[in-house]
């Protein structure tokens, strides 16, 4: 077994316990529901501050504080700990009410997107080595624009009045927009072969009436359009790998407020209860 | 959009030299002195006179008992003539680091480190104006004095060197740490020559260069014997006669980063300096840069080993042979990557050490270091030449999301800028990102006309002094790796700074691994998906751990 299937096996292990041990202690427990709905809720409170301090802990990555690695493990294992508990705050039912259904809901969202995110961490890196040479996010679109302009220089190439027409139109229809920026994100992620098919298929109906010259230069351009694909396709999972976060961070900071008005106005009505 | 720029004298070689005091009187004085003497002034161009060398990459260090002109282990980019006395140079373990009252390199406190947070500047590369003190630079620190001196000459094992002898010349030509202290036991007078000057030097004058090159082979030698476990236990009698008799080769270029740099790596025209199958001449010692050892495998050679300073090449053949086992012929082939130093040394000398040591216990030596790392990966390293790295960065592109964690510590902890590029070569999911790799051999040192790139004091880590770089790009240009970048710096208002014909002043930046930082490596540090590493390729062994994690 390798270190890391090692490492996780331990970390699940360990919350599994903990977990059993938080289930066993809470039907066991001689507690009123309200004394004990005090204690899963603040272990709630406590789970999800620590939780928060993650992002915290990333902007402070010049200090001694642990290493990265070790925080996403904490954060990944109390995550999961934390929808256990809160299942078992909430006794695994429906809430009521508006204030009651946010908190619900945004703890739910958090842990959803969550768990999509650390899904999205661990299946997309593998795809992108897929596609062609390893380019950086923010020089995509750089990458993007040369394929474009090496089009179109060779299209440069091409006379229209000795029987260059037919790419050309195609260029102006269809490559040429395509070829402006990445695209066909929501395609992309979904793996569809869509994009592909759109492109290829048309040049595939063209091909029989272009000319020799026109072939030529189709030669030319079809392995940068090719590029133009796996960049699409490289951009597409670059985009959601970094705009998860755009999702659940706010969430989660949502969740901490709604959390601690939702402590303070329990407290606030005990006495009245 | 405009810029807004600002005049600033442009720097130039000599701004700093290496002793303001240095004047035409003491310049006459060493022209006077042998083997300066000799040399003829109309050798150096007008660019880089004798006397502009002597001025500038040179002064004149006066030295009282006790004082250490330099501590073995540490790095050192200069070599010293004795003007006048002796120094002692301590040989065997050494001068105890007690005794040498050495600090540790101390980095920035918590409320520093957080103080970036704020404290950064939202422009990039910007730098104070002035010229400020150089803080480091290899040879600038205040000297250290031992409080006992006559002790130390008692009980340690000392050489002299007299009046007239050049030492530190390996250190400053081969970009190695010293190989021993040197104290002086009374005054004396040195002439400190830093290492672009000893390289101007060596280059133009013949008889300089015969005696720099005998000095660094017959130092180099004694040294090595004395460091190989196979022959440190030999009588002196037998190492006298092995230094005699041994034969020292040079194979490659020191100067490979160019010539790698053209071809884009490979090892197709490495030198091949023993094939397999051919008979032993002898058993090869590595004394410097590396060497690969192979066996044919279909059309090719496929890697088996990486020999560096230390290792022996022929070891098991010369055994198998002595024990009248096979048939004295090398079962392996054995390249330069890049250059290497060797020590040929004689069998008929060894063959009583060799059959002592496999008979009367087990042979700690071995001609190879065992390697279990993936075939493909090692082929890869050496092609690339990424074995040369000590803190190569590493990226699984299987487990980074490219979330630039890593970049964005980097840049807090450097004034928001960045010190690598998290791209570069890969093979399947591993790739070598555009980080320093702090080198064995750091040819990036190679031509600084400042000395301002240079091997940190205490980490050993490859440094730019930010103060002494005069944005030549010589460093930027004759690094193989693509990972110094010469950046357009800014004043604290925000203005570029540019030189009276308008030309935008540049610094050469690279990692530097987080050295004044309370956490080294930031980048590693900060990766939440155990994504990076910073890996020492002398280390394989642990490498493939980490490879199979």
């Amino acid at each position: 077994m390798t270190w890391l299937a090692l490492r996780r096996s331990r970390n699940l292990l360990l919350t599994v316990l903990l977990m059993t041990l938080i289930g066993v202690w809470f039907l066991r427990n001689p507690l009123s529901v309200p004394g004990i709905n005090f204690v899963t809720g603040w272990g709630l409170i406590g789970l999800t501050l620590v939780l928060a301090l993650f992002n915290l802990r990333k902007k402070l990555s010049f200090l001694p504080l642990g290493s990265a690695a070790g925080w996403m493990q904490l954060h990944l294992y109390l995550g999961l700990l934390a929808v256990w508990v809160f299942l078992l705050h909430t006794r695994a039912s429906l809430p009521s009410g508006p204030f009651d259904t946010s908190l619900y809901l945004l703890f739910a969202l958090t842990a959803i997107t969550g768990l999509a995110g650390i899904w999205l961490s661990r299946w997309l890196p593998r795809q992108l080595r897929q596609w062609g040479e390893e380019v950086t996010f923010n020089l995509l679109p750089r990458r993007i624009a040369e394929v474009q302009q090496r089009v179109e220089e060779h299209l440069l190439t091409l006379d229209r009045d000795a029987g260059g027409e037919g790419l050309l139109q195609l260029h102006a229809h269809t490559l040429g927009p395509w070829l402006d920026g990445p695209r066909d994100r929501l395609e992309h992620l979904i793996g569809s072969d869509a994009p592909e098919r759109r492109i290829f298929q048309r040049i595939r109906e063209l091909e029989r009436y272009l000319s020799q010259a026109e072939l030529d230069t189709l030669a030319e351009i079809l392995p940068l359009l090719h590029d133009k694909l796996a960049l699409d396709r490289r951009h597409a999972r670059l985009w959601i790998l970094r705009r998860w976060l755009l999702l659940h961070l706010p969430l989660a900071g949502l969740l901490l407020f709604f959390a601690l008005m939702h402590l303070i106005l329990v407290h606030a009505f005990v006495g009245l209860a | 959009m405009t810029v807004s720029t600002r005049q600033v004298a442009r720097p130039q070689r000599w701004d700093r030299p290496f002793d303001e005091a240095m004047d035409d009187s003491s310049v006459a004085r060493i022209l006077a002195t042998p083997p300066f003497d000799a040399i003829d002034p109309a050798l150096f161009p007008p660019s880089v006179p004798l006397q502009g060398i002597l001025r500038n990459d040179a002064r004149i260090r006066r030295y009282q008992a006790g004082d250490l002109v330099c501590v073995r282990g540490e790095y050192g980019n200069s070599a010293f003539f004795i003007l006048e006395g002796e120094v002692r140079v301590v040989v065997g373990e050494g001068l105890p680091e007690a005794l040498l009252g050495r600090a540790p390199t101390r980095p920035k406190g918590w409320w520093r480190a957080i103080g970036q947070l704020w404290r950064n500047h939202a422009e990039a590369e910007v730098r104070a104006l002035g010229l400020a003190p150089l803080v480091s630079g290899g040879e600038g620190q205040a000297r250290l004095r031992l409080a006992d001196p006559e002790r130390v000459l008692r009980e340690y094992d000392t050489i002299p060197l007299p009046q007239g002898q050049l030492f530190g010349e390996i250190a400053a030509m081969a970009r190695v740490p010293r190989n021993a202290s040197v104290l002086v036991p009374n005054d004396a007078e040195l002439l400190e020559i830093r290492w672009q000057g000893l390289r101007e030097l060596r280059r133009r004058s013949r008889e300089l260069r015969t005696t720099i090159d005998e000095l660094y082979r017959n130092r180099s030698l004694q040294t090595l014997l004395l460091e190989s476990p196979l022959l440190r236990g030999l009588p002196d009698e037998t190492l006298r006669q092995l230094a005699a008799e041994a034969i020292f080769e040079s194979h490659g270029d020191f100067e490979w980063q160019a010539g790698y740099r053209a071809s884009g790596g490979g090892v197709a025209s490495e030198p091949l300096i023993a094939e397999q199958g051919h008979y032993a001449d002898g058993l090869l010692l590595v004394s410097g840069g590396f060497a690969r050892v192979t066996e044919r495998h279909h059309s090719g050679r496929r890697t088996l080993a990486l020999l560096r300073r230390g290792d022996l090449f022929g070891l098991d053949d010369a055994l198998a042979a002595l024990r009248g086992q096979g048939n004295g012929r090398l079962s392996h082939s054995l390249h330069a990557l890049g250059y290497v130093d060797l020590v040929r040394l004689p069998l008929h000398l060894l063959r009583h050490a060799l059959l002592e040591q496999s008979e009367s216990s087990p042979l700690k030596v071995q001609t190879q270091r065992p390697l279990e790392l993936e075939q493909e990966l090692l082929e890869f390293f050496v092609e690339h030449r990424y074995i040369n790295g000590t803190a190569t960065m590493l990226v699984d592109l299987d487990r980074c999301t490219r979330c630039d964690d890593c970049v964005s510590a980097c840049a807090r902890a450097h004034d928001g800028n960045p010190r690598f590029l998290r791209q570069g070569r890969n093979l399947d999911r591993f790739m070598v990102a555009g980080a320093c790799m702090h080198c064995t051999d750091p040819v990036c040192m190679i031509g600084c006309p400042t000395g301002a790139i240079h091997r940190d004091r205490d980490s050993g880590l490859v440094s730019i002094a930010d103060t002494s770089c005069i944005g030549c790009g010589t460093c930027g240009n004759s690094c193989p790796y693509d990972a110094i970048r010469m950046v357009e710096i800014h004043d604290p208002q925000g203005q570029q700074l540019v030189d009276p014909q308008g030309l935008p002043l540049l610094k050469a930046t690279k990692c530097d691994l987080c050295l004044n930082q309370p956490v080294p490596a930031q980048c590693e540090y900060a990766c939440p998906h155990d994504a990076l590493k910073r890996v020492d390729l002398r280390d394989l062994d642990r490498l493939q751990h980490w490879v199979a994690r």
